[in-house]
């Protein structure tokens, strides 16, 4: 059994690169495949697995009317997405356990990396990797092992 | 060493089994001169490297002549790391866009050239401990990456090694659009200079990129000579006079080769479906596509969803092909796509490859693409006047109709026409004048 989690920094966008992912990674022989993302995501399919969601609030906040402005100082300082994600996944009790279950962690953004190097500190010796393509090694050569 | 025994010490970051562009010249330029009774050391990246940022092809490893000796010099590509917990703490901090930007200018500090830059230090280490070991009679040094010819440079000031410069592209010259990647004054036209000045012998894939050396180079003109690609024989095999296609309605067309962006994969798609939806090739013909999309070993999702837009005209995408799959593949089809970028500057590897085969060729590429030079007297070639969607139909319609009239004499030049372009006739000149200087 392989369980693959998707760690994504992903906020208020449309998910179907997403939805993508998770399909590769069951072709490829993944088991189970769950997501953690920073925001709710749109364009989520009914047979997607549940995302756990860090900040479900995150949209209400970011209501201001200069949004580049906004994430531009946001992205900039401590308060921004990276540090936020960070300090939400270290809080968060779900989102460790999912990690701590999991087989392969996908690091989906750049975005989600402060956060993933953390957690992969953290966590000893579960591959946290940026690739999709190492991923689907991961899983083949997994599978081959298991055949 | 012993007087009999010359060595050369070949300086080329990609080889075996590494699956970068240059590594079957490498092996086969290595394999060469063992052959010429050489002893051979190649000092090449480890292949660990390879596998996690270029990709590898292990029945590569098998290409090598077993008495050539390969010493693996180390090499990271920070930016490439897809391991978050290889990632460095700056890396975390800061996100990987800024720390990219920071990292490659330092990699630039000790030599001019975005990732491999690094490599000078431990490249210039490796090759005094392997001269000190069991000095060098000579140093053939392949590029790019341009950081080897560093390297050659070094070996020659320190010892007074003759070295010689390979270019398998361009270092200043653009061979794309032939302009300059970088003036005379700059940094990298200081060393290439300076290369230039020192080097025993340069070699060239083309004589275009050979011109436009000597205009810029003059005083280095006696030194240049063109060592062409060619086709290796342990590829194929023994090979056969091909014959003509005995289901001329359902063509099988086939493109082997990386895919980068410089390859006009958006027009041939179009031009594939719009033959089609003309009429210009008939209903059940069939186009596989196999190789890298891409430089490295993450393929690129634009090229990828380019291909699966296209599997309903009939497009198939294989993936890598294995070195020892490659005959195969050729074997299966019945026409050959040559898709290349433009530039007068381009020969295609892949030319040769496809020459060897015997079949027939369809040029996508720009009339001015060096790989027309090759291809000229080639008897199964036809060619798009531009590369634009329309004229690729057309051709590809005059392909179906050269399928249909090609005779078994036809195929009988063509396999003779690609006698002449073997790699061993491109080398053994080059390789029996140095061995002749080397052990006068």
């Amino acid at each position: 059994m392989t369980h693959v989690v998707i760690l994504s920094a992903l906020q208020l966008r449309r998910a179907t690169a997403l939805s993508r992912y998770i399909d590769q990674f069951t072709e490829a022989g993944a088991t189970q495949v769950s997501v953690i993302t920073l925001g709710p995501l749109s364009h989520w399919r009914d047979e997607d697995p549940t995302a756990h969601v860090l900040d479900p609030t995150i949209q209400r906040r970011r209501g201001g009317r200069n949004p580049w402005h906004k994430s531009k100082v946001a992205r900039l300082t401590l308060r921004g997405p990276r540090w936020h994600m960070n300090r939400l996944l270290r809080k968060d009790r779900i989102a460790r356990e999912l990690l701590a279950s999991a087989d392969i962690v996908y690091v989906d953004q750049p975005t989600a990396v402060l956060a993933a190097w953390h957690a992969a500190r953290a966590q000893g010796t579960v591959p946290y990797v940026t690739s999709t393509t190492r991923v689907l090694q991961m899983l083949q050569s997994s599978s081959a092992n298991a055949a | 060493m012993t007087a009999s025994t010359p060595h050369l010490i070949y300086i080329a970051w990609g080889f075996a089994p590494a699956r970068t562009g240059g590594v079957y010249r490498a092996v086969a330029t290595a394999n060469a001169f063992a052959e010429a009774g050489w002893k051979v050391t190649v000092v090449a990246a480890p292949a660990e490297a390879y596998e996690r940022y270029v990709g590898v092809d292990i029945s590569m490893s098998n290409a090598v002549d077993p008495r050539v000796t390969v010493e693996r010099v180390p090499f990271t590509w920070a930016t490439q790391e897809t391991d978050v917990r290889e990632f460095p703490r700056s890396r975390a901090l800061l996100g990987s866009r800024n720390y990219n930007r920071i990292r490659s200018r330092l990699d630039r500090l000790t030599f001019p050239e975005n990732n491999y830059g690094q490599w000078r230090g431990a490249l210039e280490n490796a090759l005094e401990l392997i001269h000190d070991r069991d000095p060098a009679d000579l140093v053939v040094a392949t590029a790019n990456p341009n950081v080897d010819f560093q390297g050659a440079y070094h070996l020659h000031k320190k010892a007074g090694v003759p070295f010689v410069m390979d270019y398998r592209d361009g270092w200043r010259l653009d061979v794309f659009d032939g302009g300059y990647l970088f003036p005379e004054k700059s940094r990298v036209g200081r060393l290439e200079k300076k290369y230039l000045q020192a080097a025993h012998e340069v070699w060239f894939v083309n004589d275009a990129i050979r011109e436009w050396h000597r205009k810029e180079y003059p005083f280095a003109a006696d030194k240049m000579q063109v060592v062409m690609n060619g086709w290796d024989p342990a590829l194929f095999g023994e090979r056969n006079v091909a014959l003509p296609v005995a289901n001329p309605d359902a063509p099988r067309f086939g493109y082997l080769g990386t895919i980068t962006p410089k390859v006009p994969l958006e027009a041939l798609m179009k031009g594939w479906t719009l033959a089609k939806a003309q009429d210009h090739i008939p209903a059940a013909s069939t186009l596989e596509v196999g190789g890298y999309l891409g430089y490295f070993a993450t393929p690129r999702g634009d090229l990828a969803t380019l291909l699966d837009d296209a599997r309903d005209a009939g497009v198939t995408f294989i993936g890598q092909v294995h070195k020892g799959q490659v005959a195969e593949f050729y074997e299966r089809q019945d026409a050959l796509v040559l898709a290349l970028g433009e530039g007068r500057y381009v020969t295609s590897g892949k030319v040769f490859e496809y020459v060897a085969t015997g079949k027939p060729i369809v040029s996508v590429h720009a009339p001015t693409n060096d790989s027309s030079n090759v291809l000229r007297d080639y008897p199964l070639w036809t060619a798009v006047p531009d590369v634009t969607p329309e004229a690729i139909a057309t051709t590809l319609g005059d392909t179906v109709k050269l399928l249909h009239s090609a005779t078994t004499a036809d195929y009988a030049r063509a396999h003779d026409a690609g006698e002449t372009l073997r790699r061993d006739a491109q080398l053994s000149p080059r390789i029996g004048s140095l061995t002749e200087e080397v052990t006068a």
